[in-house]
């Protein structure tokens, strides 16, 4: 986890937030951005990556964009297209800094023109491995949630990511480590107590999974590594009942402020990233 | 004949005689001037005035009659008005009765006879039409009925403060919202990556702009530059030009049809979301739907409040998400703005009891009539911003006040008129009487009750003679009455009274006939006396203290001359010329 390395050296943490591709950023994405940087004591980067293939569609003399809103399609010339995107990229880049602002996080703003994967590799890259991605958009649709799939996959130099579902809310609550494997353990629980120490929240642990006898035995491990007097609460683990989407509103009834959960689990499939997002209804925390 | 008081029709009314040592008493503190006259018989005189005189039997003092410290002509004027409580809602009455403290008592103890003999009518509770062209209704229901469905009503929605954000926040209701926000996205997601992969497959790329999509032609998942798309043959480019405008037409129909998903969407939520918030409401309503069942306006209102909880349940939820999730005191809950469309505000004070006599503070329009409250423009006008006022919450009991007032605020009176003879009130806001709703009125039934002597029924005859003759004039008391016998024997009596109920010594028998000469002297003839037991009261205080200041234990008619003096130099002093010409000492 970025927690040991933030400790060792206070410039070398990073969080890098992806600004949406044309979309507005989640509130409860920002203020988990902020939250994690002020954990870590880490800076806030916000990177707003154009699409170059975009850019090169502009040169077609007739390109014509359909808008959401219905109107009639219309002439997409670079230049509108150069003035919608600034426009666009001001907005989400004011939204940030003035959040980071506020809480006295230290902030750069970055544009690139690149695809989305390759420029975040690119910036993970010039700092790494002690990077924390936050996905600025709510992850929706198969197209988004395969991205953010896409992203833990291929950009190295990360120790964490952070997306939020549709909406997410950011509020006072648990931070929620679930636990599928013991492997993880340790290391959630450190970075859970980082995040809850910015603003006093309990830490709760809930052991996730199909496998009633493992799950006894994840049990077992979890008491027997957070020792007697603990004050990191054990929840009672939520019945499967043959859907996904139970688990996650379980969960999503302890109103947690963030959840820290191993992606490429069973809560958080690698192939389905948006729909566990908008069941937990709150910023997730994901490591590999 | 009454054997105390004994008639001497021979004597002057001027000539008041008393017993020797009256002179002597009196004069002790220098006030006293006694005149003195011969008795007419060798038994000691006590009295010889207007006409009556008196061979009263020696030694007999106020302590051997009856007390009875009741107002001269009560019975009457009980009988009189009578009429007050035969009488329908809204009508108005004048109560005639000389001004004195005494009379004022006794109005307004037939009047509180009067009120208690009205049966209670149906209380008048305002609640909301839940219809924003008629912000208000009014329901009509038995006081008791009145009181229980607003005590019912708060109490679910006190209830409802819980039970509809515990099942919003159900796990059932979340995995069906879940379920649901994955149709709609999954059938908009499933479109356009269903539309991308066939025109990828085509060589057309649909890239997102900020403000929609464009669609490009593509070549190995790059968009061609537009120096090679010039090269390629006219008739490849035409080709891939109608596939950019096929797809560009399919996108658009996706985009169109991205609406009516969001609008089925909707529909299904709201319809989700009703079916959950009308389990919790059916359920916190239940008891007051059963006992409002055989009231149809009050079911069918309360039917209706039932839809509007039903359709605004998340009023609910978003109160509970600001009071972080937990519970609201019940005093918040009661104060809460946006939940005062759901009040029921029932503005008769007494139903469930006879109707009370009600005496206005003030003649502020708004306050008379009915809401004194009204909110600023732009709020909306809900039960919980009324405040009835005196003519609401007398109900259908009495309102009484004082004509002098009436006629004296040129404002109050066509008001009062108005309001009773269309038996509704238009709501008013205290501070700027002319600002009211439209489509807003209480129904008032009240009885209007305007009291004061006969000069002010002939001032307020006077100021508005055609609204005067919808007022009906009850003569309760006179000032004065023809002295007879039982007047006599009345007069003892009504001394004993006061005597007991002041805790005084005995007064003698000289002592009470120098006080029925006083008052028939106020009366101005002999064949009368005056009514008035203020003064008759306050005359026996100060003599009391007189004879008690002596040593005396019997109050005699000297002390009872000087207190007489006293009372007429201190109305002196007080300059008004009414009290001074009807106390003047004998």
């Amino acid at each position: 986890m970025i927690a040991h390395v933030a400790e060792a050296s206070e410039d070398k943490g990073r969080v890098v937030v992806r600004l949406g591709e044309f979309a507005m950023s989640s509130p409860a994405a920002i203020s988990a951005a902020i939250h994690v940087a002020t954990a870590f004591r880490s800076q806030l980067e916000g990177l707003f990556i154009e699409d170059p293939d975009l850019y090169n569609a502009c040169t077609h003399a007739n390109l014509r964009e359909v808008a959401m809103t219905g109107r009639a399609p219309a002439l997409l010339s670079p230049i509108k297209l150069g003035r919608d995107a600034e426009a666009f990229a001001v907005a989400v880049q004011r939204q940030l800094s003035n959040a980071a602002s506020a809480a006295g996080v230290r902030f750069t703003a970055r544009v690139v023109r690149e695809t989305p994967i390759k420029a975040l590799q690119d910036a993970c890259a010039e700092r790494g491995p002690w990077n924390i991605i936050v996905f600025a958009e709510p992850i929706e649709g198969r197209e988004r949630g395969a991205f953010v799939s896409d992203t833990i996959a291929q950009v190295w130099g990360t120790t964490g990511y952070i997306a939020t579902g549709a909406r997410a809310a950011w509020r006072a609550g648990p931070i929620i480590v679930a636990i599928e494997d013991v492997g993880h353990l340790t290391g959630m629980i450190r970075a859970a107590e980082r995040l809850a120490a910015v603003a006093g929240d309990e830490i709760q642990l809930i052991p996730v999974g199909i496998d009633e006898i493992g799950l006894d035995w994840l049990e077992g491990e979890i008491r027997l590594t957070l020792g007697e007097g603990s004050s990191v609460a054990v929840l009672p683990r939520p019945v499967y009942a043959g859907s996904s989407l139970v688990l996650h509103a379980a969960i999503s009834a302890y109103r947690p402020r963030m959840v820290i959960a191993r992606h490429g689990g069973f809560l958080l499939p690698s192939g389905e990233t948006a729909k566990p997002l908008a069941g937990l209804g709150c910023p997730v925390f994901m490591v590999h | 004949m009454f054997n105390f008081f004994q008639r001497t029709p021979k004597a002057s009314p001027a000539i008041l005689v008393v017993p020797d040592d009256a002179d002597q008493r009196t004069a002790d503190d220098g006030s006293a001037a006694t005149a003195t006259a011969p008795t007419p018989s060798n038994s000691p005189p006590v009295v010889s005035a207007n006409g009556h005189a008196t061979s009263q039997a020696a030694g007999k003092t106020s302590a051997d009659y009856t007390p009875d410290a009741s107002i001269f002509g009560l019975a009457d004027a009980r009988r009189a008005m009578a009429l007050i409580a035969s009488a329908k809602p809204r009508a108005l009455f004048f109560i005639a009765a000389p001004r004195t403290a005494g009379h004022a008592a006794a109005v307004r103890a037939l009047l509180a006879e009067q009120a208690a003999k009205i049966p209670p009518g149906d209380a008048v509770a305002v609640v909301s039409s839940f219809d924003d062209r008629r912000p208000l209704s009014i329901l009509r229901l038995p006081g008791p009925e009145a009181n229980a469905l607003a005590a019912g009503i708060a109490d679910a929605i006190e209830m409802l403060s819980v039970t509809i954000p515990a099942a919003f926040d159900s796990d059932s209701y979340k995995v069906a919202r879940l379920a649901l926000d994955e149709e709609l996205r999954s059938g908009h997601d499933n479109a356009i990556d269903a539309l991308k992969r066939r025109a990828s497959a085509q060589n057309i790329g649909l890239l997102r702009t900020p403000l929609g999509y464009a669609i490009a032609p593509m070549h190995e998942g790059r968009v061609v530059a537009p120096d090679v798309f010039k090269a390629l043959p006219e008739g490849l480019k035409a080709g891939v030009e109608a596939k950019l405008s096929a797809f560009e037409a399919e996108l658009s129909g996706v985009l169109d049809n991205r609406t009516l998903l969001q609008q089925d969407y909707r529909t299904r939520l709201r319809d989700l979301d009703e079916e959950v918030a009308s389990l919790a409401v059916r359920a916190s309503l239940a008891a007051v739907t059963k006992a409002i069942a055989a009231r149809e306006a009050a079911a069918a209102w309360v039917d209706a409040l039932s839809a509007d909880l039903v359709r605004n349940a998340a009023l609910f939820v978003t109160a509970a998400r600001r009071a972080g999730g937990g519970a609201r005191a019940p005093v918040e809950i009661a104060h809460d703005p946006a939940l005062a469309r759901y009040r029921v505000q029932v503005m008769n004070l007494q139903q469930s009891s006879s109707p009370s006599i009600d005496d206005p503070d003030s003649l502020e329009r708004a306050s008379l009539c009915g809401v004194a409250h009204v909110p600023p423009p732009g709020v909306p006008l809900t039960p919980f911003s009324l405040v009835p006022g005196v003519l609401s919450r007398a109900g259908g009991g009495l309102v009484v006040m004082d004509a002098r007032d009436v006629v004296a605020d040129f404002g109050a009176w066509p008001l009062l008129n108005q309001v009773f003879k269309s038996g509704a009130a238009q709501p008013a806001d205290a501070a700027s009487p002319i600002a009211r709703p439209a489509g807003m009125s209480v129904p008032v039934d009240a009885r209007l009750i305007l009291t004061g002597d006969l000069d002010d029924y002939r001032a307020f005859c006077a100021a508005d003679p055609e609204g005067a003759r919808a007022v009906r004039l009850i003569e309760a008391f006179d000032a004065t009455i023809p002295m007879t016998p039982d007047v006599e024997r009345a007069f003892a009596s009504l001394i004993a009274g006061i005597v007991a109920e002041e805790g005084l010594q005995p007064v003698d028998g000289a002592a009470i006939a120098v006080l029925m000469h006083d008052r028939t002297t106020t009366a101005g003839a002999a064949s009368l006396l005056s009514t008035d037991c203020d003064i008759i009261r306050d005359s026996l205080i100060l003599a009391n203290h007189h004879a008690r200041s002596q040593a005396r234990v019997v109050t005699s008619a000297g002390d009872i001359i000087s207190a007489l003096k006293r009372r007429a130099r201190q109305d002196e002093q007080m300059a008004l010329p009414g009290r001074k010409a009807e106390s003047a000492a004998p």
